[in-house]
């Protein structure tokens, strides 16, 4: 698998307020998109997921740092043809019709008015917009434009999306139609870059993820890498034995729970084995040893918080 | 293909506005008023028509230069709807140079429905030989005053906000206007400081002044074609120029 997009060392600093000081948005970030990947970019509000796609764009120029696009600078104007980005929020030109906005969007990419014809209805319906052709864009809610903002951005059928927060804005159905549409593009051989603080929509559909704070990647893996790594703790069930086993046991791990003669219980790794002796001293049977993983929200506050 | 459809996407904004609309429809108005005005006085009915036809079509033109140019480039980066253009394979400069000739087609296809009307007032009602090259050339050296002042409007949207962009823009549309008088006036000047500061202000500044031939068509004068083709140039190399510096930057802005 090629890497369909590279980020090398990349810095910016913004000059902000009266004074203009300066603000670094973006610090040796460094990250690699494998072909036909779902890449979840996570991090929570400010900090630097706008940036860090804008730059990609050529939307705002880095300080430092290298970015590859399909093995060519990110400044080839040619490598545009294969990218498709939808913004954060859906601004566009609200006079224009959905049919004539899609139609301006696709010359821009010199597409042929009779492939236009066949792709716009198509893309339209893909989105869920099927029979808003002659609607202006002004009269469209916030799904809908959010919605157009992803049609637009398959108009030239890009090899690499990038979409800033696809989800925002959109009600659960709608959440759920644009997940199982970003994991359609993948099964058609796409590559989706999307950025997003919504925990559940990474961990659904994402392959690899990053974790970016303040301007700074502190963790890029595959989700299942992320997930099984970070966990310490086992959850314990068994059911019977004597009544000191419970005391015995409360002085290693954490009893949870205790239904009907069957326990749960919360032990660290280390810890197993003292644990399986003791039930098993006490006559209990166990019933399944569980490792306990971590969500990608105990790993997120984990990063947040360092 | 690509310059030409951001340039009529312009235009089809433009069109689209109904603050244009209702301005446009004013200055028609203004123009048709005219026939009411001739009623009310005695002779100089051409004079009075021509004075104020003219004087509308120069305001309702400068007035769209301004005010659509500042927002053409500053409503894109204000709305946002400029990443989703210098996003695909677009060049920064090919947008700034779309936009432009955007406007001007929007521009130049308003008046152009206001010059008409004049011509129609002219001729039909007043009854007036009106005459045809002298007043083409009047009409076409105001075109050239548009295409200057739409060229200052997006040279300052390019780094400044809209409402500094219309008062820096309507600024030199004055002085442009009150150059020639300033260097008449400062030459009768005993401060050789002053002479120098009012010349240095001449020669960087566009003396729209040139371009105004609207007294001819009363008059039935007409310019030598040399001086039309100077004043287009003249008024070319200051378009282009101010373009250049637009490019220049917008080439390097970060859209934050």
């Amino acid at each position: 698998m090629d890497n369909i997009l590279e980020i090398r060392g990349l810095s910016k600093t913004f000059r902000a307020g009266f004074w203009l000081r300066k603000v670094r948005a973006l610090r040796d970030v460094s990250l690699t998109v494998r072909e036909n990947e779902i890449y979840g970019f996570l991090g929570p509000n400010g900090a630097g997921k706008t940036t860090t796609i804008k730059t990609i764009l050529g939307l705002i120029f880095p300080d430092s740092g290298k970015i590859t696009i399909m093995g060519k600078d990110y400044r080839d104007i040619s490598t545009r043809r294969y990218i498709g980005y939808a913004p954060e929020q859906p601004y566009f030109y609200e006079y224009l019709t959905a049919y004539e906005f899609m139609k301006f969007y696709g010359s821009l990419f010199s597409i042929p008015s009779s492939e236009l014809k066949r792709r716009i209805p198509m893309l339209l319906d893909m989105v869920g917009l099927g029979g808003k052709e002659s609607l202006q864009l002004r009269k469209f809610s916030k799904g809908m434009l959010q919605r157009i903002g992803l049609a637009q951005a398959l108009i030239n059928d890009p090899k690499f999306l990038i979409l800033d927060e696809p989800m925002s804005g959109l009600d659960p159905i709608g959440r759920r139609e644009i997940r199982d549409l970003i994991l359609a593009l993948k099964k058609s051989g796409k590559t989706v870059f999307f950025s997003t603080h919504i925990l559940s929509d990474v961990e659904m559909i994402c392959d690899k993820v990053a974790i970016i704070i303040e301007g700074e990647i502190r963790k890029e893996a595959s989700l299942s890498e992320l997930l099984s790594i970070d966990y310490n703790e086992v959850e314990v069930v068994f059911k019977g034995g004597n009544k000191s086993i419970k005391d015995d046991l409360k002085k290693i791990g954490l009893l949870m729970k205790d239904i009907d003669d069957t326990c749960y219980m919360l032990v660290s790794k280390s810890d197993i084995s003292k644990t399986v002796d003791v039930i098993r001293l006490g006559g209990g049977d166990i019933l399944s040893i569980i490792p306990k993983r971590r969500t990608l929200e105990d790993i997120f506050i984990k990063e947040i918080n360092c | 293909m690509r310059l030409l459809s951001i340039a009529l996407n312009t235009f089809k904004e433009s069109i689209r506005n109904k603050i244009l609309i209702g301005v446009l429809l004013f200055s028609v108005l203004i123009i048709i008023s005219t026939m009411a005005l001739v009623q009310l006085t005695i002779g100089q009915w051409m004079k009075i028509t021509v004075d104020i036809g003219m004087g509308a079509i120069s305001l309702f033109g400068n007035l769209m230069a301004v005010f659509l140019g500042i927002n053409l480039v500053a409503k894109e980066i204000d709305r946002k709807t400029v990443y989703t253009i210098v996003s695909k394979p677009i060049k920064r400069y090919e947008f700034i140079i779309s936009k432009y000739i955007g406007l001007l087609i929007t521009i130049f296809i308003n008046v152009a429905l206001m010059f008409v009307i004049l011509l129609i007032i002219l001729k039909y009602y007043i009854s007036y030989e009106v005459p045809y090259i002298g007043t083409i050339q009047a009409f076409y050296l105001l075109l050239l005053e548009f295409m200057i002042i739409s060229a200052i409007a997006i040279f300052f949207s390019t780094f400044s906000t809209p409402i500094m962009s219309a008062a820096f823009s309507i600024t030199f549309w004055f002085i442009g206007h009150l150059l020639s008088d300033l260097k008449f006036w400062s030459m009768k000047s005993e401060s050789e400081g002053f002479k120098l500061l009012i010349n240095t202000v001449y020669y960087l500044l566009p003396d729209l002044e040139l371009l105004n031939l609207k007294s001819n068509i009363v008059y039935q004068i007409t310019v030598d074609m040399k001086y039309i083709l100077w004043v287009s140039c003249y008024a070319l190399m200051y378009s282009v120029l101010l373009i250049a510096a637009s490019i220049v930057v917008f080439e390097k802005r970060d859209f934050k």
